[in-house]
């Protein structure tokens, strides 16, 4: 019988004999997930722009020259010269741009659901920390081809950030690496999107990834336990018994689900790539001034909002639900789930996205 | 044998004798008439010799439908020897067999031209004299022009082409290589020089100063209706910003509170100054450089009015001229770079036109009243007036502000070059300027106040300003002109259609940027292409014209080749999708049958051993 075993089980035995990883494996595979959750799968759709930006950014990093004489002509060869690079950075560029799409919708079904309360508290708050650092991986990342476009919109960007009172003007030096945006700004950027932002990324995602595992997702349906008591997930460490018919397997099931998922995005992603590859403008001129200068779009509410309301308003107004979007878990007391019992926090909910959304259209029409 | 054979023969060997012997006969004749004039620049008989012109001899009818290279198999140019041709005497033709030229008794027709012309340039020295055929009175009209490069007349005179006087009835049938032998080269008049010698600059209107007191505000604002209004005016001037006041051009004192005080003579009251007088009044100030020094104003306006027609024309009493006022404004004069003044630079055009659109004011003068029409039409007007682009010139751009004067044929050229610099470089190397004073200038092919834009259309056609206008199209400056339109207008076309591969490649989302740099360079060479060919070098412009040809090729052949990698990544693209999704349906069948074994699973057993083998 031992001979008649394929290689990849006989390596499986060797390092089960001496690891024990089928343990290991079991512990992080064979966790049920109740049937009525509902995520949409925009989580894992997240991990896996993450994952294709990790991929195709390495393969960039090989060509690119991160210097402000160089990143110029370097992405034009790699959009013109390197075999696929047109491929890879359109893929890194449509990447970026749903990675945070995908991060935002993973938020709001969070929200909505009103699943980041008692006990998942933590794996919200690194959840906030990893949209802050998806964000500052679109900025930065942004300023690296060194173009008209580029550059102005880093400037117009780091000037949201110099509106912040007292410490705007220490923070945008901080940011711009000088007053202006210049070769030490772009160093800078790099450093920080391929250094300082990767690392963050990946220690908030194993906090968040092992807590979603211990606790197991949640069941939106659930119903209010009594107060005080601590209701966790599905996970076999942390949940009461529950009728098995509830329960669905995450192995195979839930992760077949997510592999198609992937599959229809990576569907998207080449489609997009192909269709609209990213551009590349004239090379950055700061004597130049475009006529329309504008943040990338995930930032075009703050720029807009600061345009038309009083300074102070347009940058304490956003910091302020930064920071409530961070602690929410612990200002939000209202255990209740369902929509309809927690009116005001659906309420601020759908007027802040509402805003947010009209002032990103605003900005993108004036 | 029979008599018909023998008198076939005898006809046959008659016809024989008769081919053979008529040749000889013509060639031992010579009876046809000689050319008693030298060929060259005559080589269109028919020219003269159809009509009749010029007392040529007319030709026989029964030499109808005979053509040009007919002629001299019978007739032969005269033997004339070298002597005999210079000899001034030698007018008229002395061998027997020519026959003389018929001279019209009537002055006024067609006069012949009897004698080669070769050595007989100046006409008059002979039909000035009782030697020859008497001319007019008076000299025929000198040509105002230099020669090179018009040598047909007729292109511009026959129908009166760009302002060029159109020639008499009588000269009717006249050929182009006879004008020469009455008209000759002239000399340009000499430009008019300015009679009124420059006036000293007067002294300031000195008045005693009290600060902040200016009666003279006080009470014309308190009047109301005209003299309140000019108060007004005053008060929005640079002048008041300045503290330039009331008495500082009419005198009097504004310290005194009495009008008899003030406004006395003895007050050095001048009332409303003369309008002779003006200019001096504004140049005790404005010509005084220790004065302007602080406002950083120039101080020459006055020495520049006094030398300009309207200056000139003033100290002759002539007093529909512009003075300082009228330009500046009296009481309101504002800075010259506040948009609401009237010497704005878009403003000046409509300033000047105030007067020289006004037909009745400039009739005197037979000065034309359509120059601001025909600015308002051109591309410097629809540069300055529409788009408010100050670097299009307005009327003092060429003309000069303070020294106004009609610009002469030299000045022209100086002022478009003085913007156009690089065209004014290459212009100044061509035939057309090697001409001198009188050779075409920038105005005679892009026109004076109606500035067109140029096209490459330019080199054909002979219309107005168009090159066929005075050069025909056969002839050598002609062909340069063709030559000209042809490369440029093809390096035009490539940079077009490299132009539209880019615009192609671009909508497809293919990286462009540095097809655009290259097709910029392709368009510079074309460009400085339109510019070089004022010189009229075919070299020059072809080899620019070259390099713009060859670069958009490049660029349109690299556009079009990123158009195809575009169609390529798109079906690969079309490829790789459906690979993802033949994935994706093997996927959900997976997914399908697992459903359908947990479900069954749920059903049969609370717990399950979750190990795999």
């Amino acid at each position: 019988m031992e001979t008649q075993r394929s290689l990849v089980w006989r390596v499986w035995d060797w390092l089960d004999g001496r690891y024990q990883v089928a343990s290991i494996v079991d512990g992080l595979l064979h966790v049920d997930i109740p049937r009525t959750a509902r995520t949409y799968y925009f989580g894992g759709i997240t991990l896996f722009f993450f994952i294709v930006q990790a991929i195709t950014g390495i393969l960039l990093a090989l060509y690119y020259q991160p210097s402000a004489d160089r990143a110029y002509d370097s992405i034009l060869f790699i959009m013109n010269r390197v075999n696929f690079g047109w491929l890879i950075r359109s893929i890194h560029s449509w990447g970026a741009n749903l990675m945070i799409l995908f991060c935002v919708l993973h938020l709001l079904r969070i929200f909505f659901q009103g699943v980041y309360k008692a006990p998942r508290e933590i794996t919200w708050v690194m959840g906030a920390l990893l949209l802050a650092v998806t964000l500052g991986f679109g900025f930065t990342g942004y300023l690296l081809p060194w173009d008209q476009r580029a550059y102005w919109a880093t400037t117009v960007g780091t000037e949201i950030a110099g509106a912040v009172p007292i410490a705007g003007p220490p923070l945008i030096v901080l940011l711009r690496s000088g007053s202006e945006v210049t070769a030490r700004t772009l160093s800078r950027f790099f450093g920080v999107h391929v250094l300082v932002l990767p690392a963050s990324l990946l220690a908030l995602l194993a906090i968040h990834l092992t807590l979603v595992h211990v606790q197991g997702l949640a069941d939106p349906r659930r119903r209010v336990e009594p107060e005080g008591e601590v209701v966790a997930g599905s996970a076999p460490l942390a949940r009461p018994e529950q009728p098995k018919r509830n329960l669905l397997p995450f192995f195979p099931n839930y992760v077949l689900d997510e592999v198609i998922a992937w599959y229809i995005m990576l569907a998207i992603l080449i489609v997009l790539a192909s269709l609209f590859p990213a551009g590349l403008e004239e090379p950055a001129d700061p004597l130049l001034t475009p006529e329309h200068t504008k943040p990338e779009w995930y930032f075009l509410f703050l720029y807009q909002g600061l345009k038309v309301v009083p300074r102070i308003v347009g940058v304490l107004l956003p910091m302020v639900g930064a920071i409530v979007l961070l602690v929410l878990p612990f200002i939000d007391r209202n255990p209740h789930l369902a929509a309809n019992k927690r009116p005001i926090a659906i309420g601020i909910g759908v007027v802040s996205l509402i805003g947010i959304i009209a002032f990103t259209i605003w900005g993108w029409l004036s | 044998m029979d008599h018909r054979i023998l008198h076939r023969l005898g006809v046959a060997l008659a016809l024989l004798v008769v081919v053979l012997l008529v040749p000889t006969f013509m060639a031992a004749q010579d009876a046809f008439p000689t050319i008693p004039h030298p060929l060259e620049g005559r080589d269109n008989c028919l020219a003269c010799h159809e009509t009749g012109a010029g007392g040529a001899t007319k030709i026989p009818d029964d030499h109808a439908g005979r053509t040009i290279e007919m002629c001299q198999a019978c007739h032969q140019p005269a033997p004339a020897t070298e002597e005999e041709m210079l000899a001034p005497t030698a007018e008229t033709p002395s061998a027997a067999e020519s026959p003389t030229p018929e001279v019209s008794p009537s002055p006024a027709g067609p006069l012949p031209v009897p004698h080669t012309l070769e050595g007989r340039e100046n006409c008059l020295e002979c039909h000035q004299s009782a030697e020859a055929t008497p001319v007019p009175e008076g000299g025929p009209p000198v040509i105002p022009h230099p020669l090179i490069g018009r040598e047909n007349c007729l292109a511009c005179h026959a129908e009166g082409i760009g302002g060029a006087p159109q020639i008499p009835e009588d000269h009717a049938g006249r050929p182009n290589d006879i004008c020469q032998a009455c008209h000759q080269p002239g000399q340009l008049p000499a430009p008019p020089t300015p009679t009124a010698p420059a006036e000293p600059i007067p002294t300031p209107i000195a008045y005693p100063h009290a600060e902040g007191v200016n009666t003279c505000l006080d009470c014309h604002a308190a009047l109301g209706g005209k003299h309140a209004e000019i108060t007004a005016q005053w008060q929005r001037s640079i002048h008041a910003e300045r503290d330039v006041v009331c008495a500082d051009c009419h005198g009097g004192d504004p310290s005194a509170t009495d009008v008899n005080q003030s406004m006395s003579p003895e007050a050095g009251y001048i009332g409303v100054p003369p309008k002779t007088e003006i200019p001096a009044l504004c140049a005790s100030c404005h010509a005084d450089v220790s004065l302007m020094r602080q406002y950083d104003l120039p101080t020459d306006q006055y020495a520049k009015y006094q030398e300009s027609t309207h200056g000139i024309r003033l100290a002759e009493g002539d007093l529909n001229v512009t003075t300082c006022f009228d330009c500046h404004g009296g009481h309101q004069i504002l800075k010259a770079n506040d948009p609401a003044s009237t010497v704005y630079p878009s403003n000046v055009p409509a300033l000047c036109a105030g007067c020289h659109s006004d037909k009745e004011l400039m009739a005197p003068y037979n000065i034309p009243t359509n120059q601001f029409d025909l600015y308002k039409q051109s591309v410097h007007g629809h540069a300055l007036l529409d788009n408010q682009d100050f670097r299009a010139p307005n009327c003092a751009t060429c003309h000069g502000t303070h020294g106004a004067a009609p610009p002469g044929f030299e000045e022209v050229a100086n002022v478009c070059g003085s913007c156009h610099s690089a065209t004014q470089d290459y212009y100044i190397k061509s035939p057309h300027a090697q001409l001198g004073d009188s050779g075409p200038k920038c105005v005679d092919c892009h026109g004076r106040y109606d500035v067109t834009k140029p096209s490459e259309a330019m080199y054909l056609g002979a219309e107005p300003r168009h090159c066929g206008a005075c050069h025909a199209p056969d002839s050598p400056p002609g062909q340069v002109a063709q030559t000209l339109y042809d490369s440029i207008s093809a390096a035009a076309q490539d940079i077009d259609e490299a132009e539209a591969a880019i615009r192609q490649a671009q909508s497809v989302g293919m990286l462009v940027g540095p097809l655009e740099g290259q097709l910029r360079e392709a368009n510079t060479s074309l460009i400085t292409a339109r510019a070089a060919q004022h010189t009229l070098d075919v070299g020059t412009v072809t080899a620019k014209t070259d390099d713009a040809s060859v670069v958009s090729e490049e660029v349109k052949a690299d556009a079009e080749a990123a158009v195809a990698e575009s169609v390529f990544r798109r079906q690969a693209m079309i490829v790789a999708v459906v690979v993802i999704a033949l994935c994706i349906v093997a996927l959900f069948l997976l997914k399908r049958e697992l459903d359908r074994q947990s479900e069954a699973e749920a059903e049969q057993a609370p717990r399950v051993d979750s190990s795999e083998p």
